[in-house]
């Protein structure tokens, strides 16, 4: 890790309480001791108590400890101690750690070798093995959908409609038997659908049903259209073999966060966009309630200089990055001016549509954009062409007016295909400057 | 009906009972398509044309529209004159707004706008969400055209906010003919501080058609501006049919010593009261009462057990009566007749000095405060503790700094002036050393109306400390100094209260200098 932004800090926080916890504490005075080394950032924070409580940051990470009694990772002490990093180093001595962080580091550091030398080298025969078996239980699964799809299509969608959360839910549930994870999902997603949203409703069964008609002969597929499949069903690739595939190195910025509310917790797709391959990708995390976030840790609108790997499939945006080629750039780099038109983004995402009938989330770059309004709805344009997008809120429109100023820019936009619709993640605004707007 | 269209209808009512489209009506490449599928039931057949379909449709839209309709967000117009907020300030006014500080928000913003400054791109858009997040209405009475600059108000448009009124600019006739009622009353104030004829005329014409709370807000708004000219309009609203209406104009109409209005109550008096200036003493006379008092509103018959009839009619006269009209009644200026009615109170019901504070207090006329205060204190400032308090908190902060400077009285515990304005050195000193009294004798057992007081005085007091004077700022520092030794069990939240009194004042003084920086 490199130092964080006070705005960074504040995006590590768990909750809006912590903020406002932190924010009183972000006076010197509370802090009898503030210091720092190359790996580690520390101090002692006066709570109500006769001892001060122990707050550090291993840099390399970041991981916090605190000695306060609070549940919450980071907890508003080391949030304080970040934000005071951030805004007033000054406060900070260079100094020798003492004992106690000495023993957290090295605690850490062991585990981290623990876990490298437990890595095992997989054995591909069980493995295949293990994948057959879950193959064999997912044609089950796909038998068993088609027939609930056209059960659907006979007596007509006007008459599932009032059983439409019950039946959705019961079907995701054997899904999630058959082990396919990624259709139960779809199938939560339906369950919830407003009605008069029936013309998606229609087309999202009717990919369903695809899946039913590719997936018994998948086997017979060239390999990455094989993989798209068995991904999108929930039959993943293992991590070691993403890993294992040709790394993409670029400066990658992220350029907005989507989230989505899941049975105990919520994903969230970090996405990015290369500066030198022009390339999209995004990383998909899982946070569930009650679990520590030691997860991927990617900052709203932060620069990133590494290494992604994508997942094999077609015209795919999901990777994964290489822990130890990932780098958080303190320094912004400057962006360059792009200059494309409209119509060539939509040729470039249009190839993808057209190569994966399954892809629906399409992220598009539009140069030279304006901003065009009509009854209350924003639209972006060159002039030529304008895309639609979906309403902003408040807050998430009067940053980009700040941003652009009614200027030309440039705007990061992902299209959702099974809703024609589309949203604004960021914007690179008049200054140069990339401005998220996802939350 | 497009395909997609018919698909759905067929989905809707399911294959059982519609059959999907025609073939023959299908375009060309999906009819292909279709038949080179394999084979299967009615159902999967349907769901690979739906399939298809989309296919189809998807690979040649886009999802874009056509511009027809749609209007262009315009850029700003450059301001190459602003003068933006220095960086100091910025980063002490986006403090504020982190730590919901409202009150320090409309004080930086007050200032902003007195030192000309304009507020920068970025500061704009974190005050428009605070004000939003918050709901803060109140916030906008500082939201002026100068503050926010060509990009505040290009801004705060876009986000669909009417635009601010300019304070400074002459008022355009059309506002008040196509306006709001809110409008109308903005335009009125403006125009009754450029052109106050003008103003009294457009209310004039539309007069007798205005419903009677608006006649009446009209009418308050004739205290800015308000001369000689008006008398004529504000002596015919006296017969209005609204008791309201009525009311403000009466209160107007004191205001110019010279109306008619006045002369009738001068009248009155003299020939009820006189006073002899060699004693220095007041002498109530009998006089009949008349008919015009009584369409003046006075009462002819007392209301009180212990006041006699015609020192209940001087009484209501002398209530209304403006300090302007004592000075015309006693042949002087308002400062000498102040220091009269202070001296000798008209009436024996204000003689004692606790009745002559509260008197004075309600009359709340800043000369008549200031000789009540200036007598008590000559006179050995021997007065009920409680009354004295209300006397000096009407003194105007002003007047309450020169009587400390002259007199080096001390001010009662949690006492300060009411109207907000940034108080002299002396005042500020003092006030700073009344806390700092009670904070030394105050414990977890104190009365609980002290500690709410101390707990609540952060903000306010540090918005009117004089912030430009080494004293002052001593004196603060001195305080905190003082929380840190006390050695007793203090409150939790008069301790928080009163470092945060000194905090924020510290932070204003930063932001002061930031501004003549």
């Amino acid at each position: 890790m490199t130092d964080f932004t006070a705005e960074q800090v504040l995006q590590l926080a768990p909750d809006d309480a912590s903020v406002k916890a932190a924010r009183g504490l972000v006076r010197p005075d509370k802090w009898p001791l503030l210091a720092y080394d190359g790996r580690a950032v520390w101090g002692h924070c006066q709570g109500s108590g006769s001892k001060p409580y122990q707050c550090a940051v291993d840099k390399n990470g970041p991981a916090f400890r605190c000695s306060c009694p609070s549940r919450k990772i980071p907890c508003k002490h080391v949030l304080a101690l970040l934000l005071m990093y951030a805004d007033r180093q000054d406060a900070f001595s260079a100094a020798e750690q003492p004992d106690w962080l000495a023993q957290w580091l090295d605690k850490r550091e062991n585990a981290q070798t623990a876990k490298s030398s437990r890595k095992e080298v997989p054995d591909a025969a069980a493995r295949q093995k293990r994948l057959q078996t879950r193959l064999n239980k997912a044609a089950a699964g796909m038998a068993d959908l088609q027939l609930w799809l056209n059960d659907i299509v006979r007596n007509g969608l006007l008459a599932f409609r009032s059983t439409q959360y019950e039946r959705c839910s019961e079907m995701a549930r054997r899904m999630v038997d058959a082990q396919m994870p990624g259709l139960a999902n779809e199938l939560n997603r339906l369950a919830v659908l407003p009605s008069e949203r029936q013309q998606e409703l229609w087309q999202r069964l009717a990919k369903l049903h695809l899946f039913t008609q590719v997936f018994p002969h998948a086997d017979r597929l060239p390999e990455n259209q094989q993989a798209e499949i068995y991904w999108r069903i929930g039959i993943p690739p293992a991590k070691e073999d993403v890993l294992g595939g040709t790394p993409v190195r670029d400066v990658w910025l992220n350029i907005g966060c989507i989230s989505e509310i899941l049975d105990r917790g919520e994903s969230r797709s970090h996405w990015l966009y290369g500066l030198g391959t022009q390339r999209f990708a995004y990383l998909l995390e899982f946070v569930f309630k009650g679990s520590s976030q030691d997860g991927i840790r990617i900052l709203r609108g932060a620069a990133y200089a590494g290494s992604l790997c994508f997942y094999p499939g077609v015209a795919n945006y999901r990777a994964l990055n290489v822990p130890d080629e990932w780098e958080h750039l303190s320094e912004y780099p400057s962006l360059p001016s792009f200059t494309q038109t409209f119509a060539t983004s939509w040729q470039l995402a249009a190839q993808a549509r057209q190569q994966n009938p399954f892809l629906t989330h399409v992220p598009l770059r539009l140069d030279n954009a304006r901003l065009y309004e009509y009854d209350g709805q924003t639209a972006l344009g060159d002039g030529e062409m304008l895309m639609p997008l979906d309403t902003l809120n408040y807050s998430n429109r009067l940053k980009l007016l700040t941003a652009v100023g009614g200027e030309a820019f440039t705007a990061f936009v992902l299209y959702d295909g099974s809703r024609h619709s589309s949203r604004l993640l960021a914007v690179i605004g008049k200054d140069g400057s990339l401005n998220v707007l996802t939350e | 009906m497009n395909l997609q269209q018919e698909l759905l209808n067929t989905a809707l009512l399911g294959t059982a009972k519609r059959s999907p489209p025609d073939a023959a009506a299908l375009p060309e490449s999906v009819r292909q398509a279709w038949a080179a599928l394999p084979d299967g039931d009615s159902e999967d057949r349907f769901f690979q044309l739906s399939v298809l379909a989309s296919a189809y449709e998807d690979g040649g839209s886009a999802p874009f529209t056509a511009v027809g309709g749609w209007l262009p967000v315009l850029p700003v117009m450059a301001d190459g004159t602003a003068k933006f907020l220095p960086a100091a300030a910025v980063a002490l006014l986006r403090k504020w707004l982190q730590d919901n500080q409202p009150e320090m928000v409309a004080y930086a913003l007050a200032q902003t706008a007195q030192h000309g400054f304009s507020l920068p791109r970025q500061l704009l858009s974190a005050l428009f969400a605070y004000r939003a997040d918050k709901n803060d209405i109140a916030l906008e009475n500082h939201f002026h055209n100068s503050v926010f600059g060509a990009q505040g108000r290009w801004l705060w448009q876009c986000m669909g906010h009417e635009v601010p009124p300019d304070t400074h600019a002459e008022p355009d006739d059309e506002d008040w003919h196509l306006g709001s009622l809110q409008q109308r009353l903005q335009w009125l104030r403006a125009a009754r501080r450029h052109q106050p004829d003008h103003a009294r005329e457009q209310v004039e014409a539309v007069w007798k058609t205005t419903p009677a709370d608006q006649r009446a807000n009209y009418l308050n708004i004739f205290s800015c501006g308000l001369s000689p000219a008006d008398e004529a309009f504000l002596h015919s609203a006296l017969s209005d049919r609204s008791k309201q209406v009525k009311d403000t104009a009466a209160r107007l109409l004191f205001r110019l010593p010279e109306s008619r209005w006045v002369s009738s109550h001068l009248q009155w008096l003299g020939e009820r009261l006189h006073y002899h200036a060699d004693t220095q003493q007041w002498t109530l006379h009998d006089s009949p009462y008349r008919a015009e008092m009584k369409a003046a509103g006075i009462d002819e018959i007392s209301r009180e057990k212990n006041c006699s009839d015609s020192e209940y009619q001087v009484m209501q006269i002398i209530e209304r009566l403006t300090l302007g009209a004592w000075a015309r009644f006693l042949n002087s200026n308002e400062n000498e007749a102040a220091a009269v009615l202070a001296a000798s109170p008209p009436l024996p019901r204000w003689r004692s000095r606790a009745a002559l504070c509260g008197w004075v207090a309600e009359k709340s006329e800043r000369p008549l405060c200031l000789a009540a205060a200036q007598y008590i204190v000559r006179s050995g400032g021997q007065t009920e503790a409680a009354s004295w308090r209300v006397l000096l908190h009407a003194l105007h902060p002003q007047d309450l700094n020169d009587l400390l400077a002259q007199h080096r009285f001390h001010l009662p515990r949690l006492c300060r002036p009411s109207v907000e304005t940034v108080w002299g050195k002396e005042l500020s000193l003092a006030v700073l050393a009344g806390i700092g009294e009670t904070v030394r004798h105050i414990t977890v057992k104190s009365d609980w109306e002290t500690q709410k007081w101390l707990a609540q005085i952060g903000t306010e007091t540090a918005l009117h400390l004089h912030a430009a004077d080494a004293e002052v700022a001593t004196a603060a520092d001195k305080l905190l100094q003082q929380l840190a030794d006390t050695e007793t069990e203090l409150p939790h939240f008069v301790r928080t209260g009163c470092e945060r009194l000194v905090g924020l004042f510290r932070e204003r003084c930063r932001f002061e200098q930031a501004l003549k920086q």
